[in-house]
């Protein structure tokens, strides 16, 4: 990689964190800003020439240093399955949504109707694919949340009334949808592997020898714990069994009440703490952190610099992987030492 | 005889047949439109607030009661109409410009419409004019501001700042919510309200109603 030229450390360091290997310090990607940054904002969709030159102007603008992975994110829409069976989506510069397209609670109504959605995204991909010429990773386009697609497709009100009037339905409609998310998602591991020498999760800085993508269900903030074990839990065992590398996207303090079903999910790999505006920082839910390192599974966090000490003091360095940017060398480094001193095994 | 207490009980579990055929028995033995709307609907729906506050219910079975509670409601409009109604205030409530997220919003709308209060739901997507414009036009004594995401939330000061322009902010009450909006933001743009939940927010509002 061209901007990356020490990603076979990176591979390594990544198969310890997985593997939950002792290391000398926890895994941890660094972008670390340049004098000058240069104009990388906007979106791209399927522009792939504009996806090219944007990411070279914001490559130019960081130093990717140890786990960071210099990389592309084709961004079609979250739980962008959903287009792939009828919702039409909504392209804005700012953002992108999808339109409801199920009136009924009909579960023979989906279908893969729309398989030239899903090919664009392929073709949008592969040119992106060509134009990087390796110097940099493409990753998959953000098609998890199996749940959440159900919601867009019916609209979130409806399918809320759903899980309790119409669990017949949901359980089929899932059942449906997971099996696209498994043909379409095969497709596109197969279009990014030889790039990604495996998988690369982008915004998350993972890398792994298979499929790896995250997984999560950001509706479940509204629902009880026994509807998330009745009808998400099954979703996750699925997709964990799918994915070779999972990683769980828990979005905030209001999901901490589905942890124990979460962990209870036997395959999964890894959860990412996700710190949300207006709430406490990472390092206020350490407690939350720990049980998750005891019931074996990994941990991804986005801390801030100042958080870092604080974590590494109270968490295992085994199966901890950090995303961090720093705005200067100088901070940098100082990251860095913090992490080989603080860094410890606690199993 | 139709006990007000069992449509009260019926909504809280979101049955929405069960409580249309009770209220409209109620109204066949003679009891007063209001009656039914205030001890047994809105009463079904306090109780439904509480337990939604508490982390006792959640999203969809407040969903359901609300649906409950809006069936079992078009049995009476027409009588209430007759009656004079019983809306102590006027609200018009929206998810700012730019932001598409609207379940938050609509949970406080139907706790509001529990209250009694009439609402105006905007939608989403709400740029700060339409918020005044409907304000002036309807005469609303609040409006409900609901935002998503912390990109969106400056839209809130610009709707307190639209208000102030067009000479309203006198005359109406700004309530802001959601999930990345904190009271010190909403003391920091000098919005009258914060609640961070539905159920506290229909009570704030009836209080500036009342």
């Amino acid at each position: 990689m061209l901007y990356n030229d020490h990603f076979d450390e990176v591979k390594e360091r990544m198969i310890a964190y997985w593997n939950r290997e002792a290391a000398d310090r926890c895994s941890a990607s660094l972008t670390v800003a340049r004098p000058v940054i240069k104009d990388f904002s906007g979106n791209f969709y399927f522009d792939a020439e504009k996806a090219d030159q944007m990411h070279r102007q914001r490559f130019e603008s960081y130093d990717y240093l140890w786990g960071a992975i210099p990389s592309l994110f084709p961004y079609f829409g979250t739980a962008g399955i959903a287009e792939y069976v009828g919702s039409k989506p909504e392209y804005t510069p700012e953002t992108t949504w999808f339109h409801p397209c199920l009136e009924e609670p009909d579960a023979d109504a989906i279908s893969f109707k729309c398989p030239e959605a899903f090919e664009r995204q392929k073709e949008a991909i592969a040119k992106m694919l060509a134009l990087s010429k390796n110097d940099y990773a493409v990753t998959v386009t953000d098609n998890c949340g199996i749940a959440d697609a159900l919601a867009i497709m019916r609209g979130t009100d409806n399918f809320l009334m759903d899980m309790i009037d119409e669990e017949d339905f949901v359980l089929e409609a899932m059942q449906k949808l997971l099996s696209i998310y498994k043909e379409t998602q095969q497709q596109l591991f197969d279009l990014v592997e030889e790039n990604n020498e495996g998988s690369i999760h982008s915004w998350m800085h993972l890398w792994a020898p298979k499929r790896c993508a995250q997984m999560q269900c950001d509706m479940s903030v509204m629902i009880s714990p026994d509807m998330y074990k009745r009808f998400i839990v099954p979703e996750l065992e699925e997709l964990t069994s799918f994915l070779d590398y999972s990683v769980y996207h828990l979005d905030g303090q209001e999901q901490i009440r589905h942890l124990d079903a979460l962990l209870s999910v036997k395959n999964l790999r890894a959860i990412q703490w996700t710190p949300v505006a207006g709430q406490p920082r990472t390092s206020a839910f350490i407690s939350v952190l720990q049980r998750i390192q005891k019931a074996g599974k990994n941990l991804v966090l986005i801390p801030q610099i100042d958080e870092i000490e604080t974590l590494l003091d109270n968490l295992s360095s085994r199966g901890l992987h950090l995303v961090l940017h720093a705005w200067s060398r100088e901070e940098a480094e100082h990251i860095m030492e913090t992490i080989r001193k603080h860094s410890k095994d606690r199993g | 005889m139709v006990q007000m207490t069992e449509i009260a009980e019926w909504l809280q579990k979101g049955k929405a047949k069960e409580v249309v055929a009770l209220v409209q028995q109620a109204v066949e033995e003679g009891t007063p439109a209001e009656i039914i709307l205030k001890e047994g609907l809105m009463a079904g729906m306090d109780a439904v607030g509480k337990r939604f506050r508490d982390n006792e219910i959640f999203v969809p079975e407040v969903l359901m009661a609300a649906r409950a509670m809006s069936k079992g409601s078009e049995v009476l409009r027409p009588l209430l109409t007759k009656e004079g109604g019983v809306s102590s205030g006027k609200v018009c409530i929206g998810t700012v410009k730019g932001d598409l997220h609207d379940i938050g919003k609509n949970l406080v709308k139907m706790m509001l419409e529990g209250k009694g209060l009439e609402v105006i739901d905007l939608g989403t997507d709400v740029p700060a004019e339409t918020f005044i414009q409907t304000a002036i036009e309807e005469d609303c004594q609040i409006i409900c501001c609901s935002a998503l995401l912390t990109t969106t939330m400056p839209e809130m000061e610009r709707v307190i700042h639209a208000a102030i322009e067009a000479g309203i902010r006198d005359k109406v009450k700004i309530m802001v919510g959601g999930a990345p909006v904190t009271q010190e933001f909403a003391d920091s743009i000098g919005a009258d309200a914060y609640t961070d939940d539905a159920a506290s927010a229909a009570d704030v509002a009836v209080g500036f109603c009342s």
